[in-house]
């Protein structure tokens, strides 16, 4: 399966997967669809048949209520069947709406209350220099997630034990909760914020799937220094009536919307 | 007991201890600093960053302990706790210094009493509060060699009594009270947990010296609940007291009534639960001082216990 092939499903299996459960998120999911094919088809070493392989490198999804889209990408990648996805949410079915670790193959970390795995992505990076292990520890993050205090604590331990093995992705769409980053707590000078906190910092486009391989591929962009790269994103990417609104964030895909929605995501 | 902590993780340290403390120990952690610079980390005044890290390092085989001041390593990164450590089963210890009112004059931002309650809730969690320093020793020295997983060790300060004996302490199981005076005379029985102990003892000795038999038994564990002993001693005994430096909900004394629902032949008529009030202290004074004012001092124990006895 190609990259673009699998970010495409991970886009329809979500939609699928959302208007099932009845359930929220699906901007969330869409915005980092690119982000997470190119993640797993090109750049973590993972194993879908050894899921627990020790030299694996360490994924979290931080912004846990993006659930339906780790569940996607580690159906489509082999960790499990792609059948299981249609129980998302369902009464009695493992995959939660927010991500759990428990019994499903491939998640790391489970998550959901915003702010926690930046510093345990730290943890897991700097067992990896107690142990000299030569995996990363990615860890991807929503922008809203950066009011949250814990995540600056983390920014700061990181940089002060150069953790360069540690890689922070942010899908930065732009709108949090309720409305726009900028008017909730404007995050700008967003780089400028990791470059001055000792933090070596990528900015790229979140949907060019040949843009991102690329930054990906480069790391370790600079030794001695933990990474973020900023991903220029858009809520809802991929189905017009969806992209950049706080709406989907929260509405749930039925009817003609779903109809509308997979026939854009099918072409 | 916060240096016997210490000494025994100097002793037995393994090479997947970890030690992480946020920003507290000035004198303290010097001698496992030197002896193991690069299992040690100060996480700096970063309670919520020093869980989560905790977390990932536990997740990757490390047996990691946070260290701070009671309500900085419960309250402030509770949540980490919760769904970093405790979902995840992870072995991590959760240590306080200064549990109860031991910073007392410091001001209620450093009294720790409700830490048992809200530790004890959370699924997956094991909750110590040794009695002196040779349980606080040896409930180290268990984290350390076993996979206990999350876990809470309540620590007083220093200078708390070593009450147990070599003897003694060899008796002491993790999950079961463990008898420190035993009458043969079921009249009076006395539990203790955390540095309540010392009280316990004093308490103890006074009663006998009045004539009155009783038997002081010490709950080093808290959670998992040494239920059968729980049952047999509230059965057996006519008059149970518990002693905690804790608020009177969700405590010790709250953790052995909840052994009871459905056990004939308990009269709570004759059970005493010594604890604090559920209020922010509204004195100022030194620990003995505070305990006092709410009634858990030894004396005040005492006379309460005469007159329950008529």
């Amino acid at each position: 399966m190609t990259t673009f092939e699998l970010a495409k499903k991970i886009r329809i299996n979500t939609l699928k997967m959302t208007s099932l459960g009845n359930s929220s998120h699906v901007g969330s999911v869409l915005s980092i669809a690119d982000i997470l094919a190119v993640l797993y088809n090109d750049i973590l070493k993972v194993n879908p048949q050894n899921p627990e392989w020790a030299e694996r490198d360490r994924f979290i999804l931080s912004k846990g209520h993006a659930g339906a889209g780790v569940y996607s990408v580690l159906a489509e990648m082999g960790f499990f069947s792609t059948e299981i996805l249609s129980s998302h949410v369902q009464n009695g079915s493992l995959l939660s709406g927010h991500v759990s670790h428990k019994g499903v193959p491939g998640v790391e970390f489970s998550t959901g209350s915003l702010g926690h795995d930046l510093p345990v992505a730290t943890g897991i990076a700097m067992a990896a220099k107690m142990d000299n292990k030569k995996f990363r520890s990615f860890v991807l993050l929503s922008d809203g997630e950066w009011d949250e205090g814990s995540n600056w604590e983390a920014v700061l331990f990181a940089a002060h034990h150069k953790l360069d093995n540690l890689v922070a992705i942010i899908d930065y769409n732009k709108i949090q909760s309720i409305g726009p980053v900028k008017e909730t707590l404007n995050l700008e000078p967003f780089a400028e914020k990791f470059i001055s906190f000792g933090w070596k910092v990528q900015t790229v486009n979140g949907h060019d799937i040949t843009e991102l391989k690329n930054v990906f591929s480069s790391i370790p962009f600079q030794m001695d220094k933990p990474k973020v790269i900023i991903a220029n994103t858009i809520k809802g990417k991929g189905v017009s009536f969806m992209e950049n609104t706080v709406l989907w964030h929260y509405k749930s895909p039925q009817g003609e919307d779903f109809k509308n929605a997979l026939i854009e995501l099918e072409k | 007991m916060r240096n016997s902590f210490f000494k025994a993780l100097e002793e037995h340290a393994q090479p997947e201890t970890v030690f992480i403390t946020g920003d507290l120990g000035f004198g303290v952690i010097n001698g496992f600093v030197e002896k193991y610079p690069r299992q040690f980390f100060n996480a700096g005044v970063a309670e919520q960053n020093m869980v989560g890290m905790a977390a990932g390092l536990a997740f990757e085989g490390k047996k990691v302990f946070v260290y701070s001041i009671a309500n900085f390593t419960t309250l402030r990164p509770l949540e980490q706790i919760r769904n970093d450590v405790a979902y995840h089963d992870l072995n991590v210890t959760i240590v306080s210094v200064g549990g109860g009112l031991a910073y007392g004059p410091q001001g209620i931002s450093h009294h720790a009493t409700e830490d048992l309650a809200i530790m004890r809730a959370i699924p997956n969690m094991k909750v110590f509060a040794p009695g002196d320093t040779m349980e606080a020793y040896s409930i180290t020295q268990k984290l350390i060699h076993e996979n206990l997983g999350p876990a809470y060790l309540r620590l007083g300060r220093a200078g708390e009594a070593t009450i147990h004996s070599s003897q003694t302490i060899r008796k002491m199981v993790l999950g079961k009270g463990l008898p420190l005076i035993e009458s043969p005379k079921r009249d009076l029985a006395i539990l203790s947990t955390g540095g309540m102990l010392e009280n316990a003892i004093t308490v103890s000795e006074k009663l006998k010296e009045k004539g009155i038999e009783n038997s002081v038994f010490s709950f080093h564990t808290i959670k998992p609940m040494d239920i059968e002993l729980v049952k047999k001693i509230f059965k057996e005994f006519k008059l149970v007291v518990s002693l905690e430096e804790h608020s009177c909900i969700g405590g010790f004394g709250s953790s052995l009534l909840e052994c009871l629902p459905g056990i004939s032949g308990i009269n709570l008529e004759n059970y005493l639960m010594f604890a604090l009030p559920s209020e922010f202290t509204s004195k100022v004074g030194s620990q003995n001082f505070l305990k006092d004012f709410y009634g858990i001092s030894p004396e005040k124990i005492l006379s309460k216990i005469l007159e329950k006895r008529g």
